[in-house]
């Protein structure tokens, strides 16, 4: 900056005046990479906005389709009655998340409701299956040893039938004999809003004794024993379309604001860096009229 | 029903052996896949396989999305994955 005026008046000046930068105002190059990195920032939120609104219409119509496989499930349970065995204190829980973030409190609002419910006392007897890492993640700190099994790559597609039909094989075959059970989720409510719930999962003895059970008829043992398998798969496969569905809302929002958020950082910043630039700018001038000033 | 196996009996045998065969068969009929190992989450998952592959070919591409799965499940023992060794 000083060269441009001949290397005798800067030394000149150098010599007689020398500042310290005022440790507020960062030099303009700072300011300048900071400013090119918010709207980096901004841009790359804005394109997770649109991808996440695009996968969520979709999520939407997924989820109108799979209504009817969830609440027609819980709809059985209610009226016939079944209650949980008073005998059997063995629970499993199942939190449904997914494997990514960057989606607002979805994952924390589902590992929140577990964990309360395993800091209370009698948690010896709930064990949990985790879906998806992000829950492993924030349960696997303090309550590892509930958890029996982990499903990985969760919410890179779509979630289809096959992925509830594994998930329901594994809780069948994992050795837990468990009395009744959740399925902790995330219910789709609007665009933006949506809450934590949970569906019931019962075994074959809980509907066996079931008081209203004759309300249904031609059921057999074996009919019973595969309508629980079947209702598990179902109950799993609504509960993933809709945490699925409200991830993607969530994610929609999260980024919108901080796009925003992103978008006031460049309006301050930009100030700040016009007035940098012109307080240097008056720095120069003095330096070169007070320099002229010497001279005469 | 062996025809050798209903020649040995009297007719009042031949009819009630006749039923119980006949309703063996109907049990045998659904729990064939249950006795072989299967649930029926495979069973109906085997099926919804051959419908999906059986349909016209401008349904087909559609269906055949639906019939992958990329979800993997480890089990956990002691706050870690357990490690089997096959």
């Amino acid at each position: 900056m000083l060269g441009r005026f001949g290397p005798g008046v800067g030394t000149q000046v150098v010599a007689v005046v020398y500042h310290q930068p005022n440790r507020n105002m960062a030099t303009l190059k700072a300011i300048s990479i900071r400013l090119k990195s918010v709207k980096n920032i901004q841009k790359i939120t804005q394109s997770m906005k649109m991808v996440s609104a695009a996968k969520y219409t979709r999520a939407e119509r997924d989820l109108k389709a799979a209504r009817p496989y969830g609440e027609g499930a819980v709809q059985f349970y209610e009226r016939a009655e079944v209650t949980p065995p008073e005998d059997d204190p063995k629970q499993l829980f199942v939190a449904m998340t997914s494997d990514r973030g960057l989606c607002g409190a979805v994952h924390t609002g589902v590992s929140k409701v577990i964990r309360n419910r395993l800091s209370e006392p009698g948690a010896e007897n709930i064990k949990v299956i985790c879906v998806g890492d992000k829950s492993r993640g924030i349960l696997q700190r303090l309550y590892g040893k509930h958890i029996i099994s982990v499903a990985n790559e969760i919410g890179r597609l779509p979630p289809t039938f096959l992925d509830a039909s594994q998930l329901a094989t594994a809780i069948l075959t994992s050795g837990y004999e468990f009395g009744s059970g959740k399925i902790i989720y995330n219910k789709f409510k609007s665009v933006v809003s949506y809450a934590q719930s949970d569906l019931p999962l019962y075994t074959k003895k809980s509907i066996e004794s079931a008081s209203k059970l004759t309300a249904y008829d031609s059921l057999d043992s074996d009919v019973l024993q595969s309508y629980t398998e079947f209702s598990l798969a179902s109950l799993l496969f609504y509960a993933l379309k809709e945490g699925a569905c409200s991830e993607q809302s969530s994610r929609m929002t999260a980024m919108d604001n901080a796009s925003k958020n992103a978008g006031e950082m460049i309006d301050k910043l930009t100030l700040t860096f016009n007035r940098t630039r012109q307080a240097v700018i008056t720095r120069e001038l003095i330096e070169i009229i007070s320099g002229a000033a010497a001279l005469d | 029903m062996d025809i050798s196996l209903l020649s040995g009996c009297g007719i009042q045998e031949n009819f009630n052996l006749f039923l119980k065969i006949k309703v063996n068969k109907n049990i045998n009929k659904m729990s064939a896949w249950r006795q072989a190992g299967l649930t029926y989450i495979n069973y109906s998952n085997i099926a919804a396989k051959v419908l999906r592959r059986s349909l016209k070919q401008e349904f087909r591409a559609e269906a055949l999305k639906r019939d992958e799965s990329h979800v993997r499940v480890t089990p956990w023992a002691n706050g870690r994955p357990a490690h089997e060794k096959d």
